[in-house]
């Protein structure tokens, strides 16, 4: 069920306060957080944000279409075996 | 944006001989393949091109159709269950000069991988031995002395990229190498 619109997005203050203070500041160093239940703002937007997966921290580079989701959608708690070794498949950066 | 590189007069070693697809099964009576495609190339299993199977000689592509989440394939030279169901598990691959140059901005992962990635203040990262497609976009994975750094793939990081010479040069904001280098 969604959730209710009167209440707004959730994000934990200790970590809005750390892009707001890095926005004012016009800095661009990589926040490090354990706060995946945080939704992404657009005050996040082109931050790095070192999401903890459980592990280890995992670097997610903010951009536009990532607002309105949560951090830890960004960072999988899974280890996945890739086999993009030699595959005719390739990526571009975003 | 960052530069790219051909890889045409490069002298890094790449492979040889590209994977497109693997065998999952035998798909009917008539020597059929159940296939899943690991090609970015819509066109790769067009009717009259031809596929290494499983490291052997090439053979000619009679047909494919989609079918369900992977494609059915008519190989030469393959026309009864039995020979069929013999190839479940083998690597379908093509030569690397048969594989278009990824459009501008885009690269093959086999390119990416080996590459030697450099910061421009923290100078070598050491070596990318993966890409992983993660849910925040793709993340190279590089490696040094037994340390593993994510590096996430995006524009704003790369300052020049040549795969032909195997290597990538970043500029990785404060803080990262810190804070996402681990154990492999």
């Amino acid at each position: 069920m969604a959730r209710s619109l009167k209440k707004g997005f959730f994000i934990d203050d200790h970590l809005m306060e750390k892009v707001d203070a890095m926005n004012q500041r016009g800095e661009k160093r990589v926040i490090k957080t354990w706060s995946r239940r945080s939704t992404v703002v657009p005050e996040m937007v082109g931050h790095t944000i070192a999401v903890h997966n459980g592990m280890k921290f995992i670097p997610v580079y903010v951009s536009e279409n990532m607002v309105g989701h949560k951090l830890g959608e960004f960072a999988m708690t899974r280890t996945f075996r890739s086999h993009s070794g030699k595959k005719e498949k390739g990526g571009r950066a975003r | 944006m960052a530069s790219r590189s051909s890889t045409s007069n490069g002298s890094r070693s790449l492979p040889s001989r590209i994977l497109v697809g693997r065998v999952r099964r035998a798909h009917g009576v008539r020597g059929e393949l159940l296939i899943s495609v690991d090609s970015d190339n819509p066109r790769r299993f067009d009717a009259g091109g031809s596929l290494y199977v499983a490291g052997g000689p090439a053979r000619r592509i009679l047909a494919s159709r989609a079918h369900v989440d992977g494609l059915l394939l008519r190989l030469e030279g393959i026309d009864d269950r039995d020979a069929a169901e013999a190839l479940r598990g083998a690597d379908l691959e093509v030569e690397r000069q048969a594989v278009p140059e990824a459009p501008a901005g885009t690269y093959y992962f086999y390119e990416l991988i080996g590459c030697r990635c450099r910061d421009r203040e923290a100078g070598d990262l050491g070596e990318i031995v993966d890409v992983v497609e993660d849910g925040g976009g793709l993340l190279l994975i590089a490696e040094r002395d037994g340390r593993s750094l994510p590096i996430p793939f995006v524009e704003a990081f790369l300052r020049r990229v040549d795969v032909g010479a195997g290597e990538l040069e970043l500029e990785l904001p404060a803080g990262l190498i810190e804070t996402c280098t681990s154990e492999s």
